[in-house]
């Protein structure tokens, strides 16, 4: 442990409010880590603010959302050789003290990716918005025979293998489909406890009604239809 | 409903949704554009399969025939897409401009920074030679 080149990407879409927080917080706290934000082509001050402060970020033109932001930052670690990609959110729910034991996990039990979850040893939360993970959930149970708490958790860790596949393949968005498709692919897996803060300004791009059906539609095709017509490359 | 009929339906279903998930396959196209044709054909597959339904849904829309009936359903559906596409398209072309503009903006930024520093390279280059001369027209005191 402590060789790999750890990068933390920030997908940013209109965090004005939040950005400053969460990367002072890196550069003050965690420096042994390199990051860069992706701002996706925000229409608030986010880019101002990046460039005004000095931040390492990736400036998109326009906005291409989170899975075109990600693509971005795995191509930027891969173009710059790193071993381990974390993606957390610009704004501030992701506790970046918890990469060290997510790296830690991934060393011990040589997984591809780690999610950091809500749900791993604490009870999920019933209501509306759970129900949809708990949906996606079972659905990857019922396909892969394998069990993700919190499938939606935007924390994850990733190893060399799977930041070029996010980098540069047309189906691997940073959704829960595919990691049911990876699953059965044959690639391991695992979560590790965290807590999340809410968030500290501003508005959750998360979701309008018809918004989230339409969430659920696509994965509910991708994990029962879409994953079984893909080629597999197996681990 | 005739034999025929029954038969273009089923083979039109099957033909799309193979021709759909092989582009899948093949990396052609993103998974979410795909769920609109496999809709498409699993409704054609319905239709193909239970007259009853198409029958059915007929008498509702108060139609002469399925065929009509068939005929409105794929018009309407093709319609949608149609203009689905026709907004995305222009939101595209919009990007592209956007996308276009930017390119030539930075551009333009990074040359005019380039400058800048060529400049400045030159003007100490320009000093650097003066004061060397400057040195040589020094006459010796020794």
């Amino acid at each position: 442990m402590g060789e790999e080149r750890i990068l933390i990407i920030i997908p940013a879409y209109n965090e004005a409010e939040n950005i400053e927080h969460v990367v002072d917080d890196l550069i003050k706290n965690y420096s042994q880590y390199d990051y860069v934000v992706i701002n996706d082509g925000s229409s608030d001050d986010t880019r101002k603010i990046c460039a005004r402060r000095g931040y390492n970020f990736l400036d998109l033109p326009v906005n291409v959302g989170l899975s075109g932001a990600i693509k971005a930052g795995m191509r930027y670690a891969n173009y710059y050789g790193y071993d381990y990609v974390v993606q957390i959110d610009g704004d501030g729910q992701h506790d970046p003290k918890y990469i060290a034991s997510m790296a830690e996990l991934m060393e011990e039990t040589g997984c591809d990716i780690v999610i950091g979850s809500r749900f791993k040893n604490e009870k999920k939360p019933g209501g509306l918005r759970m129900l949809g993970s708990r949906i996606i959930s079972g659905a990857i149970h019922v396909t892969t025979g394998r069990k993700i708490q919190d499938v939606t958790s935007g924390m994850r860790l990733f190893d060399k293998r799977m930041i070029k596949r996010f980098g540069y393949d047309i189906h691997y968005s940073p959704e829960p489909d595919t990691l049911a498709y990876l699953l059965n692919c044959g690639f391991h897996i695992e979560e590790i406890q965290v807590q999340m803060c809410e968030r500290t300004a501003g508005t959750s791009i998360y979701k309008s009604p018809l918004a989230s059906a339409r969430y659920m539609l696509q994965m509910m095709f991708s994990i029962f239809l879409f994953q079984w017509v893909r080629k597999k490359n197996e681990a | 409903m005739s034999g025929v009929l029954r038969i273009m339906l089923l083979i039109a279903a099957v033909f799309s949704a193979w021709w759909i998930l092989l582009k899948i396959r093949k990396c052609k196209v993103k998974m979410e554009d795909a769920i609109f044709w496999v809709c498409f054909a699993a409704i054609l597959l319905i239709m193909g399969i239970c007259p009853e339904f198409t029958y059915w849904l007929t008498g509702v829309f108060q139609m002469q025939s399925p065929a009509n009936l068939i005929f409105l359903i794929i018009i309407f559906l093709l319609i949608e897409k149609v203009f689905t596409l026709s907004i995305i398209t222009s939101q595209l072309e919009d990007k592209v401009t956007v996308l276009s503009a930017e390119v030539a903006l930075r551009s333009h930024a990074d040359e005019q920074v380039s400058k800048e520093e060529e400049q400045q390279i030159q003007n100490m280059d320009a000093k650097s030679t003066e004061t060397a001369v400057s040195e040589n027209d020094q006459p010796h005191k020794s």
